[in-house]
């Protein structure tokens, strides 16, 4: 392996995973100088709160507020009341237990009380220029792909900052089994696409090979039984693993074609951005092996397994390290479309989706590509 | 939003947890000072630790703990449970009651326990070390064999501690734990 003549590399965040992961965070926290955290939980799913705060005895944390209401998105209203809330009781950090638009407005909530300003002005890349309080993720599921990485999101916008990973990712399985079937399997999706689209970036680096490796291992092994059964503790926190590994990826390296195509897919049909991924990321794969270019072996060697790759020519590998993902689609069973046709897009959908796509991408795609990729998707190729 | 609705908490004490790994640290802080007058192995690991040595192993933030230290004669002697207004160069502390728990029920050992960086060590690593040593050795004396395979890094062979020496040390540590001497 040769090292890449520059790169640069975010190594955040610090996981902790595994038995009695929940109770190590009043140490943890102490660690950063932090005694009253916010605790902003997830209200649908049940027992999260108490769990947290039973895993806060026996320690010199008081817990400011226990929010555990409803948050139907990551707007300015619900992040300016939380923050309210935060100021209000004065606390230090942020612990937020669950997925997607919680942590979306628990990461603004975090900017609002550091920056005294609203967080939405805070929008685009790297506008906020120093370390904010800290704040702990206890996933439940990664859904959206932006939770452990360096991206909130706020009424729509996007915003990136190193300083917006979470502190701390604390992966416990009585957390974790909380998520149903349709979140771990959209984040688990999700993950895939972020790690494999890094995978193949021009910019991908030794460290992102490093963590995606590990994430898509991670998750071709486990999301079909963890999907089949999402109380199993043991594959669910082998899938949240997978994806908080592939939020430091996504942190790393630039959303890919996808990543774009499908969320420009899922504003018109309201199917979660996580399934176009799936659908989208094989295609793209597959694509990559019919032009016989840009399918690495570090890709062949994550998507195979060692056993099946090592027995493979060389020539090969590509080959049996698409056959292994879809065999892993197959035991994902309907969940997952084999086509864009039948994930309910119209033919018609396709040229505005590119467009889209093209226009959304910093990296200037190109809507012809994009164009390309959905035709492929669409019929299934 | 009425931030009434969302109070602040003070979050509680596991007191059974606690009675528990209590008795446990009591047992095997007496039994330390036991096995330093019966093994010699623990001996030699005592008369290594520098004059006026003692750690303590407890939990953090709010114990229990038990403190051992070193005498004159370079024996190792429990010095009860209280910390406080001691000097102790060694100060070994699980992160919470949880993971104590994990360690005083064997279902992690305590090499696993360090391992999995479970333990907050303020002092020499090297004597640290020497401590989980005399941990695991205590245990064999103490544990069924069962148990005490959970509980211990390895379980030492026949050729290392023959059954006649385990067991024989196991009455006298037990019987010194008890009587305290």
């Amino acid at each position: 392996m040769q090292s890449p003549s520059y790169y640069e590399f975010l190594g955040r965040p610090k996981l902790i995973s595994g038995k009695r992961a929940l109770e190590q965070i009043p140490v943890e926290l102490e660690g950063y100088g932090a005694a009253r955290p916010l605790v902003i939980a997830d209200g649908a799913a049940s027992g999260i709160g108490p769990a947290i705060v039973k895993a806060m005895f026996d320690s010199n944390l008081a817990i400011g507020a226990l929010f555990d209401g409803h948050v139907a998105g990551s707007t300015s209203g619900i992040v300016r009341e939380l923050a309210g809330l935060y100021a209000a009781r004065k606390c230090d950090s942020i612990i937020v237990a669950g997925g997607g638009s919680l942590v979306d407005a628990a990461k603004c909530v975090n900017i609002e009380v550091c920056e005294k300003q609203s967080a939405a002005r805070f929008a685009g890349e790297n506008r906020i220029h120093r370390e904010l309080r800290p704040i702990v993720l206890v996933p439940t599921a990664l859904v959206t792909g932006y939770e452990a990485a360096r991206y909130a999101s706020i009424d729509g916008e996007i915003i990136g900052s190193d300083f917006l990973s979470p502190d701390i990712v604390v992966i416990d399985s009585r957390i974790t089994s909380t998520a149903g079937s349709n979140p771990t399997l959209v984040s688990g999706l999700t993950a895939l696409a972020h790690s494999i689209e890094a995978s193949i970036s021009p910019g991908a680096n030794p460290m992102i090979d490093a963590y995606a490796y590990a994430s898509i291992r991670l998750l071709c092994e486990n999301l079909p039984a963890a999907v089949r059964k999402p109380k199993n503790g043991g594959k669910s926190m082998a899938v949240a693993n997978g994806c908080a590994l592939a939020g430091t990826v996504f942190s790393n390296a630039p959303a890919g074609m996808a990543h774009y195509l499908a969320e420009a897919l899922s504003d018109g049909t309201g199917v979660n951005p996580g399934i176009f991924m799936g659908i989208l990321v094989r295609s793209l794969l597959k694509a990559r092996l019919a032009a016989k270019t840009g399918f690495r072996d570090e890709l062949c060697l994550a998507l195979a397994g060692p056993d099946i790759y090592s027995s493979s020519e060389a020539s090969k590998r590509p080959q049996a390290a698409i056959q292994s993902l879809d065999s892993m689609f197959n035991e994902l069973g309907s969940g997952v479309p084999s086509n864009l046709e039948s994930a309910g897009v119209s033919r018609e959908r396709l040229g505005s989706a590119a467009r889209q796509a093209a226009a959304a991408s910093p990296s200037k795609l190109s809507a012809k590509e994009c164009g390309n990729l959905l035709e492929r998707a669409w019929g299934g190729k | 939003m009425n931030y009434d609705t969302y109070p602040e908490i003070r979050p509680g004490r596991k007191t059974l947890k606690r009675i528990y790994i209590a008795v446990m640290l009591f047992i095997v802080g007496r039994a330390i000072q036991a096995a330093c007058r019966t093994d010699s192995t623990v001996r030699k690991e005592f008369l290594n630790f520098k004059d006026g040595f003692a750690f303590s192993l407890g939990v953090y933030p709010f114990g229990p703990w038990m403190v051992v230290g070193r005498d004159e004669k370079g024996r190792a002697k429990y010095l009860g449970w209280n910390p406080e207004g001691k000097k102790i160069p060694l100060k070994m502390n699980i992160k919470n009651v949880e993971s104590a728990m994990l360690v005083f029920t064997f279902m992690e050992s305590t090499s696993v326990a360090f391992a999995r960086n479970r333990f907050m060590v303020d002092g020499d690593l090297v004597d640290a070390l020497a401590i989980v040593r005399v941990l695991d050795l205590v245990e064999v004396y103490l544990l069924p064999k069962l148990i005490a395979k959970l509980a211990v890094k390895r379980y030492p062979k026949w050729s290392e501690l023959s059954p006649v020496k385990k067991h024989l040390g196991r009455i006298v540590i037990y019987t010194r734990a008890l009587l305290g001497f």
